[in-house]
């Protein structure tokens, strides 16, 4: 069927509903190509309308009326019965439970039962008490370090005196005299030095250098000491407490 | 009117109501569900309901209205309910029916039709054509206004027309 415009769907509606033979002969002759669309409803709302009449014939006489209890749906019917059952099961099921729980002989178990006894060691009647021992040399303590051996060697006063040599002479010179190890850090600086001690440690005397040339020295631990610039730019390096009493210092204000 | 009279305590009131209203009623419900028997179950059902609920009929709108509109909604419920039942035997019925005794000068075609559409579109059509209700009061008879049920009554024959002239 063509798109036919909704005024004249609605004009050939009415036409076919209302009947008017001349009207719909009009509405014939001015719109031609509707003509068959206009019959064929025509006939549809006919067809529609004679539909009612010999099917839809009440019954003869009319049933008496007797109000009908209200219509429950077969789940709000079988509710109470499904209930009940449920509740039965549920009753057979607990004392079947209950029966069988008192009447097996096992021994209930309680809370000092499943407390788990101490193991105790217990000799095996085949092993000897004493085992023979084994010419075995006694395992030494893994390598510790001492803090007191390894700085005994330049815990020892000496005397030094340099004239005019570099700083990293000096420490070397330090070094050999004091029987210890000192490590000159990156970026140490390396003047011409004079030092005259007597009687002093060589930490006493690397921190007095240390003072007067902006160093820190620091006790490793492992017979050696390192000896750094004095002061970082972070200003963060805490001096090490076993050479103590020398505070960072901050080069060039 | 029977209707206060019933509200009064006149229970013979109301058997007057069922016998005025009995065919229209039924008309509505054998519209919608395409089966007499069933039909005439539901019209039971209707004035059951009609008759433990009439004091909920607040007297704006006719009784008539008031009843088609609880006959559409109860018919509708019922067919969908029933509605591949309904089918099958409304098929049988309208083959059976067209026996001698019982001339049945229907068009075969609006009845298969009618099978097909659904029941809320059946009931509109039923209103309109079989029953000629007013749009007005095929909108109060299915909770709705003129507008509305125009336009649903438009859309239903539309559905109508489309499986009829499908229908051999």
């Amino acid at each position: 069927m063509k798109r036919i415009a909704p005024e004249l769907d609605g004009l050939m509606w009415t036409l076919a509903e209302g009947g008017n033979d001349r009207a719909i002969d009009e509405f014939g002759a001015r719109h031609p190509e509707l003509r068959s669309e206009l019959i064929h409803r025509i006939n549809m709302v006919k067809g529609l309308r004679s539909a009612k009449s010999p099917t839809v014939e009440a019954p003869k006489p009319i049933p008496r009326f007797v109000p009908r209890e209200p219509r429950v749906s077969p789940i709000q019917s079988k509710g109470p019965t499904l209930l009940v059952g449920g509740l039965v099961l549920a009753a057979i099921a607990a004392a079947t439970f209950t029966v069988i729980t008192f009447m097996t002989p096992e021994k209930r178990l309680h809370k000092e039962d499943l407390q788990i006894p101490p193991i105790r060691a217990q000799q095996p009647a085949n092993v000897p008490s004493q085992l023979p021992k084994a010419d075995v040399p006694p395992v030494s303590e893994p390598d510790t370090i001492v803090k007191g051996n390894q700085s005994e060697a330049f815990q020892k006063p000496t005397s030094l005196r340099v004239d005019s040599a570099p700083l990293l002479t000096v420490l070397d010179m330090m070094s050999d005299i004091c029987g210890t190890k000192i490590v000159a850090a990156p970026g140490m600086q390396n003047p011409n030095i004079s030092v005259d001690y007597e009687g002093m440690t060589a930490m006493d005397m690397l921190r007095d250098l240390g003072k007067r040339y902006l160093f820190t020295p620091l006790d490793q631990h492992d017979g050696s000491i390192l000896v750094v610039p004095a002061v970082d730019s972070s200003g963060t390096s805490q001096p090490n407490d076993q050479v103590g009493g020398i505070r960072s210092q901050k080069i060039g204000g | 009117m029977l209707v206060e009279r019933f509200l009064g305590g006149d229970t013979r009131a109301f058997e007057d109501l069922y016998s005025k209203y009995y065919e229209k009623v039924f008309a509505i419900a054998r519209g919608v569900l395409m089966d007499s028997d069933e039909a005439a179950d539901a019209v039971q059902e209707i004035f059951t309901l009609v008759y433990r609920h009439l004091g909920r009929f607040d007297k704006r709108s006719r009784f008539s209205t008031w009843l088609f509109r609880v006959a559409v909604n109860r018919s509708i419920q019922e067919a969908r309910r029933t509605r591949y039942r309904s089918r099958t035997v409304a098929l049988t019925e309208a083959i059976t029916k067209a026996t001698p005794e019982e001339p049945d000068t229907s068009d075969p075609r609006v009845q298969a039709t009618m099978i097909k559409l659904a029941p809320a579109d059946r009931a509109l059509l039923v209103l309109f054509y079989w029953e000629e209700l007013s749009l007005q009061d095929i909108g109060d008879s299915i909770g709705c206004g003129v507008n509305a049920a125009k336009t649903r009554l438009y859309r239903a024959r539309e559905r109508f027309r489309v499986i009829y002239e499908a229908t051999p």
